[in-house]
């Protein structure tokens, strides 16, 4: 009797460690059915309000980052500083000229080119700032602090300095998550500048990403040819810079050719980008 | 008091991972914070708070990720309930015991995170993702030296399965 009592209180003791061990289990894996659209909702307004602190946060690093890397090149620098001030000197004349140059280049360029007219100056470019990045090594997305408040839609692209940096996948009412042309997950139809073959370029490691499915009997293509965007599928414009060549991927038995390419911009370096609104 | 240290280590994570960690990063890799304390709290608490604890990691890595919701929670959950599980199995008082289990906990989800994303998105570099999972995790669990003094000194005297 005795016994039969004791068996019962210890079953009940397991009881109660056994249920609040398993209920977050089936709340999490439960949340793992919400589509996907509304999940991403509820992340990134749960995620708002720590976007100043992350904001501040960010502000600080790069500046401690900055510090760092300035205290040893100011040290090596500072024996040579009037013959820096004369580069300084030479460095000014070249901005003005190449300053001039862009403009002519540029009126060039728009009285010339379809794209600059119905691409550029069709969207209207947004300014944000990177708040944060992912909080997973395995992912590669930023936050940005404009949302549909500003304009933003989803899908819209996402430029950082004159190159392709990813698209928008979530939309909050003054943040956003974009996702960078490295992240496993993206896809973006391209082609190479000089021979025009077309292909997919996709993530999948920090700092390189791959063009696939080109053609494997098409042009020869040498390391530092250009990979822009193409507009197929309607979701990037054409001829947006993305990466350039590295080398070949030996993929044998394949009828597709594949590239390593490192992507114009550091995603790592960008501080503030460009969203073209739809 | 030890779920008011978790939930604000987990705030200052969540803040540090999406910020300051990604600068210090080094070959894309950062340590995953998030992690350790799930792996930790299984090591040091009694099953129930252990599962909740990598519950509100995992959710918190969750909200600050690409991907599914409840994914990166689900995974922490299991690790934890599993080291739960086998904790008595292993001489766990010492802090190169609790660095070998967050080290082995790492591959495990390095290793199956990438697994899922190669299955999903069929577009992982071999050699990054393998340098990832390994010398990630070694980084992982080389940072997890810290927390564990932290709780060295908040876990309780007995624990639960340890009076039944």
């Amino acid at each position: 009797m005795k016994t039969r009592r004791n068996n019962k209180k210890r079953k009940k003791r397991l009881l109660l460690i056994f249920l609040p061990t398993v209920i977050p289990l089936i709340v999490c894996l439960s949340l793992l059915a919400i589509p996907s659209k509304i999940s991403d909702h509820i992340k990134i307004t749960v995620s708002r309000p720590l976007s100043p602190i992350q904001k501040a946060s960010l502000t600080a690093g790069s500046a401690v980052k900055k510090a760092f890397r300035w205290i040893p090149h100011s040290w090596r620098l500072s024996s040579n500083v009037s013959e820096l001030e004369e580069d300084v000197f030479i460095l000014e004349n070249v901005v003005v000229a190449q300053k001039a140059t862009i403009d002519r280049l540029e009126t060039e360029l728009a009285s010339v080119t379809e794209y600059y007219k119905e691409g550029v100056l069709g969207q209207k470019p947004l300014l944000a700032n990177v708040v944060a990045y992912d909080a997973s090594d395995q992912r590669r997305s930023i936050l940005i602090d404009i949302g549909s408040l500003h304009g933003v839609t989803e899908n819209s692209v996402v430029i950082a300095d004159a190159a392709l940096l990813g698209k928008i996948s979530t939309v909050g009412n003054s943040t956003s998550r974009v996702i960078l042309i490295t992240d496993p997950s993206s896809k973006v139809p391209a082609r190479i500048l000089e021979t025009d073959d077309i292909g997919m370029v996709e993530g999948g490691s920090p700092a390189e990403c791959r063009l696939k499915y080109l053609p494997r009997w098409g042009q020869k293509v040498e390391k530092g040819y250009k990979v822009v965007s193409s507009s197929i599928g309607g979701v990037f414009p054409d001829s947006l810079p993305i990466a350039t060549v590295v080398e070949g991927i030996d993929n044998k038995g394949s009828s597709y050719r594949t590239l390593k390419l490192k992507p114009r911009v550091n995603p790592a370096d960008v501080k503030t980008v460009m969203v073209l609104k739809k | 008091m030890l779920w008011i240290i978790l939930i604000v280590c987990a705030f200052f994570i969540s803040i540090l991972e999406s910020t300051t960690f990604n600068q210090i990063a080094f070959f894309g890799i950062q340590p995953d914070f998030f992690l350790i304390f799930a792996v930790l709290s299984a090591l040091n608490l009694d099953l129930p708070e252990a599962s909740m604890s990598a519950c509100i990691m995992g959710l918190s890595k969750d909200i600050l990720t690409e991907g599914p919701l409840g994914a990166n929670a689900s995974f922490f959950i299991v690790i934890a309930i599993v080291i739960g599980l086998l904790r008595h199995k292993l001489y766990t008082e010492n802090i190169l015991a609790q660095l070998l289990v967050v080290l082995t906990a790492s591959i495990i989800y390095r290793g199956g995170s990438a697994l899922i994303m190669w299955l999903s998105y069929g577009t992982l570099a071999p050699v990054p993702t393998l340098l990832n999972v390994f010398v990630g995790s070694a980084y992982t669990a080389a940072w997890a030296a810290a927390p564990y003094f932290l709780f060295r000194k908040f876990r309780p005297l007995r624990l639960r399965r340890d009076v039944l």
